[in-house]
């Protein structure tokens, strides 16, 4: 798989966990859009800037990913 | 053995991998989008979530959103066509492939797209030509060819729609250049009657061309004097007879070219000759005619009754079969069966007809000629020269058509006068509308006892194009 599969299936992985967690009651909606916006404008961001505003949006899941 | 017991097994052909292909490509690349929105449509796409995927890529196109899986997640769940879409949208990220595929997938699925249509016109006809209730075989046929040439011409349709400069100005050059050159029918469709390949500069494909006169002024005379000289040139010509058979179109053919065979300034046989008795010599001369007439490429359809969709199929028929056809003659406009519609008023009706018989011509490249009859509306005038408003009742004929051409014959008014004026025979042959061109009337002589029309020199009111 190309760099760009694996990153675009990475996505829909992380996407599909942060649904199940608003499903869970452990995100919530506007947690949910605003990470799906992050995910949008991923190449805007380096590493450290994404986890920086991944941590805004929802501390719990920054903590995650750790 | 039964024709079910013979039904083929075929497979849809579809092809999935070059689908998930453009899906991956267009999430990638969202601009591209815009290199296929006219040429794709959802149904393009037979596996069903992929074709959710691509309306669902459209729509945000179309809204000028984001697109991206992420986006298209989100709309797979809310629109609740999955409960999983993780599970459709994976395997789109692997089968990813390089943005040069993507005219090529396209192609595949416009293919696959016209077989499918192909093999459901030919169920569809199938079913229609087994159905009991169907006992019509004509009315069957047309609308199987009808069927046939949709299914063939929707493959990549929307091609041709948008034209840059550049390729309409190519055109036009490489027309401009032939007309210097003296190339072909650079100028349209030269009917060998110099006075009105001089006002039309031929006539164009894709033109409808009004032929409108009272009875007996050379409608059909001229129509089948410029039929032969087009023929003459190899060029096939389709004939729709719906008054004459083909009987009398025949001789009318040999009777026309007949005129042309003199003995000094007689005429070595007369039309009453012809259609009485010959002399040996006479026969030798007629066969000699009959000789150079038999290769000539004119076929004629002589059926009564005929409807707007039974010449269409008819025509699209013969079109597929003489790819170079070059002209098509209807014979009349108000012999055509209009359809069966009490509800709407007669004006409407041959509009719609009118209509149409020039979106055949369009369709099949080629000019149309209909010729008209006129009312006896322009009995009632002093001046009883055709006018555009004669053909008011006959439905939006003057908005369709590209070229009206009236006949008017003074000697057939007053035969007195025209007999101390010398102008027997004298057809005014009146250009009043020219789409392309200027409008004006031209001279030709009628020769009726050889339906045969012949080039007079003098030209009155005539617009030099």
């Amino acid at each position: 798989m190309t760099l760009f599969g694996e990153l675009e299936r990475t996505k829909v992985v992380f996407i599909d966990t942060c649904r199940n967690l608003v499903e869970l009651g452990q995100l919530s909606k506007n947690e949910y859009y605003e990470i799906c916006d992050l995910l949008d404008r991923l190449e805007e961001y380096d590493n450290e800037q994404f986890k920086a505003e991944l941590s805004r949006i929802s501390k719990g899941l920054s903590d995650l990913i750790d | 053995m039964s024709l079910s017991e013979l039904e083929p097994i075929y497979e849809v052909p579809m092809d999935v991998s070059a689908e998930r292909q453009i899906l991956g490509i267009l999430i990638k690349h969202p601009a591209q989008v815009d290199r296929v929105v006219d040429r794709l449509r959802a149904s393009h796409f037979l596996d069903p979530t992929n074709r959710r995927i691509y309306e669902i890529i459209l729509d945000l196109y179309h809204k000028q959103g984001r697109i991206s899986y992420t986006q298209i997640y989100n709309r797979l769940r809310t629109d609740s066509i999955t409960d999983s879409p993780a599970e459709l949208l994976i395997p789109l990220t692997e089968s990813f492939v390089a943005l040069s595929e993507l005219d090529p997938s396209v192609q595949t699925l416009l293919h696959k797209e016209g077989i499918r249509r192909l093999v459901q016109a030919s169920d569809t006809i199938k079913a229609m030509a087994l159905d009991p209730k169907n006992e019509d075989l004509q009315a069957v046929q047309a609308k199987a060819q009808e069927l046939i040439f949709a299914a063939s011409q929707s493959l990549d349709a929307s091609g041709d729609e948008v034209k840059n400069l550049l390729e309409v100005l190519n055109k036009c050059y490489i027309n401009l250049l032939n007309r210097r050159e003296g190339l072909g029918d650079a100028y349209g469709l030269s009917v060998r009657f110099p006075s009105i390949d001089g006002m039309t500069t031929g006539f164009k494909k894709k033109d409808l061309i009004i032929l409108a006169a009272r009875p007996s002024m050379g409608k059909t005379a001229l129509a089948l004097n410029m039929v032969a000289n087009v023929a003459k040139r190899d060029i096939p010509v389709l004939i729709f007879s719906l008054e004459m058979d083909d009987e009398q179109l025949g001789d009318r053919i040999v009777l026309s070219e007949l005129f042309a065979h003199k003995a000094g300034d007689q005429h070595v046989i007369t039309s009453r000759e012809y259609q009485t008795k010959l002399s040996d010599e006479q026969f030798l001369v007629t066969q000699k005619v009959f000789s150079e007439l038999y290769p000539l490429p004119i076929s004629i359809v002589d059926r009564r009754g005929l409807t707007v969709p039974e010449i269409r199929a008819k025509a699209r028929k013969f079109k597929a079969e003489h790819p170079s056809l070059g002209l098509i003659v209807i014979d009349y406009l108000q012999l055509i069966k209009p359809p069966n519609n009490a509800s709407r008023s007669w004006t409407l009706i041959v509009g719609e007809m009118v209509r149409e018989l020039r979106d055949l011509a369009g369709e099949l490249d080629v000019p149309l000629i209909l010729l008209s009859q006129l009312n006896r509306g322009v009995e009632s005038r002093e001046n009883k020269r055709p006018m555009m408003s004669d053909l008011r009742d006959s439905g939006n004929i003057e908005e369709f058509a590209d070229v009206i051409m009236f006949l008017y014959r003074d000697d057939y008014y007053y035969p007195e006068v025209a007999r101390e004026k010398g102008t027997e025979g004298l057809v005014e042959v009146i250009f009043a509308k020219q789409r392309k061109g200027a409008t004006g009337t031209v001279q030709l002589r009628f020769v009726k006892e050889y339906t045969r029309f012949i080039e007079e020199t003098t030209r009155q009111n005539g617009v030099r194009p």
